[in-house]
């Protein structure tokens, strides 16, 4: 018994990390995110462009292999590696890039899916774009993304194992020191831990959803 | 002299000459209807008159002062002012469907902060269409006729000298046709011209004082209601 709770113990501040990783991903993807959605939907084509080109290749591409690169490459190429000392530091700027991009495109296609009639309904009302966004379209916006935004966040909480490959100790990697010991099923009991957050996400998301059902369309 | 004038205005997208040099005039209190088969540049004429479409050329003039005119380019916040004169209820309503019907009437009138009194008018304005006890509803609890004169008190709230109505038959039921008729009639009071775009004849015959009949985006015929169906 003496063990489960030290076992519970170590797994839940590796867990911690995942949870700093997670917290600080959204902090700063989020936003990120809007700036890239900006920016692929921009009128300035190389702008846009870029965006786009920046966005097929995180989406192409697997998020451990872009941890690695991160990791390595500053060092192969340049003979700088900046992240030596702090894993941690790459791949928090390798999540936010990816999460960034795949949230760009939620809010792309939340922006995109409110009909031309409530802008131009806002246009004829006399209000200036920034009236009608912040006024009209954002709100509907937010509305649309609740549900493929929940799905990313849940998604998120799971990917936060894969830091690993660089040697950041979270909870899976804490349940690998004991499974080299011989002992196999913390290795296991850490599907409660990410079971616990995703079902607390699962349930804040739905409130969010709820606080919007008030109205349709 | 005419109320409301439009002179020569054209539109095209492309090559594609969509309002080809429409000239007409309206006097105070009337209902004009733009007619004509689908296609015909019905629509385009009256996004025109609102700026959503900006004309290639042309000018409008009301009450004599010219307060439109073609030009290459036009700041926005022009544009803006132009359209205060105008007001559009459009074919599908575009109802602003997180705000109630107050809030929807009064959203424009509240950021613009022209008039202090304008949730009363918006009070007003919901009585007399009808709508008192649906002010506090959303937009998707309404029938089709109720979210249309929504529209129209949202319109209406920023008192335009010109309204205009996209098609106001087509989302309704034949019975409710005329009591629209009705209604828009009875807005004579309340705005200065009035400008119908439908295809139903029948509708146009009974709402209107004046009649524009486009064929390929110019004008095939203008004339008097009277005249026209004589």
């Amino acid at each position: 018994m003496n063990r489960f709770f030290t076992v519970s113990y170590d797994l839940l501040l590796g867990f911690a990390t995942s949870i700093r990783l997670f917290i600080l991903t959204l902090l700063f993807a989020l936003p990120l995110g809007l700036i890239i959605c900006f920016g692929s939907m921009s009128k300035i084509k190389p702008l846009a462009c870029f965006c786009r080109i920046i966005i097929w290749i995180i989406r192409g591409t697997p998020l451990m292999l872009q941890i690695l690169v991160v990791f390595y490459v500053p060092g192969i190429l340049f003979n700088m590696p900046l992240f030596a000392n702090n894993r941690f530091l790459a791949a928090l700027i390798t999540f936010v890039i990816n999460y960034a991009c795949y949230f760009s495109e939620i809010y792309r296609g939340g922006i995109e899916s409110v009909p031309i009639g409530q802008y131009e309904a806002g246009k004829v009302l006399g209000l200036n774009n920034k009236e009608i966004f912040f006024n009209i379209i954002l709100m509907q916006v937010i509305k649309k993304i609740v549900p493929p935004l929940s799905n990313e966040v849940i998604t998120l909480v799971k990917d936060t194992s894969l830091v690993r490959v660089i040697s950041v100790v979270e909870i899976i990697k804490v349940a690998e020191k004991y499974t080299a010991k011989g002992l196999i099923w913390p290795l296991f009991y850490t599907g409660v831990y990410y079971l616990i957050l995703s079902g607390l996400l699962t349930v804040m998301f739905a409130y969010i959803e709820k606080c919007f059902a008030y109205y349709r369309g | 002299m005419a109320y409301f004038e439009v002179r020569n205005i054209s539109k095209s997208f492309n090559e594609y000459k969509a309002v080809d040099d429409v000239s007409f005039m309206l006097e105070k209190g009337e209902i004009l209807s733009i007619i004509g088969p689908s296609g015909v540049g019905k629509t385009t004429l009256l996004r025109c008159l609102n700026l959503l479409e900006y004309p290639d050329k042309g000018e409008y003039i009301l009450n004599g002062e010219k307060i439109f005119e073609a030009t290459e380019e036009m700041p926005e916040n022009e544009i803006r002012s132009i359209r205060k004169h105008f007001g559009l209820v459009f074919q599908n309503f575009n109802l602003f469907p997180q705000y109630t019907v107050k809030e929807n009437v009064t959203l424009a009138a509240k950021l613009n902060n022209i008039d202090p009194d304008y949730r009363n008018k918006a009070d007003e304005l919901l009585k007399k269409l009808g709508l008192e006890d649906k002010a506090d509803a959303y937009p998707y609890t309404l029938s089709g006729g109720q979210q249309q004169r929504v529209a129209i008190a949202r319109a209406l709230e920023l008192n335009p000298e010109v309204i205009c109505f996209d098609e106001p038959t087509s989302a309704l039921d034949p019975e409710l046709a005329d009591n629209i008729c009705k209604l828009i009639r009875s807005l004579k009071k309340e705005v200065s011209a009035i400008i119908v775009v439908t295809h139903d004849m029948n509708f146009a015959k009974k709402v209107s004082d004046r009649i524009i009949c486009l064929k390929d985006g110019k004008v095939d015929r203008f004339d008097t209601v009277e005249n026209y169906f004589s």
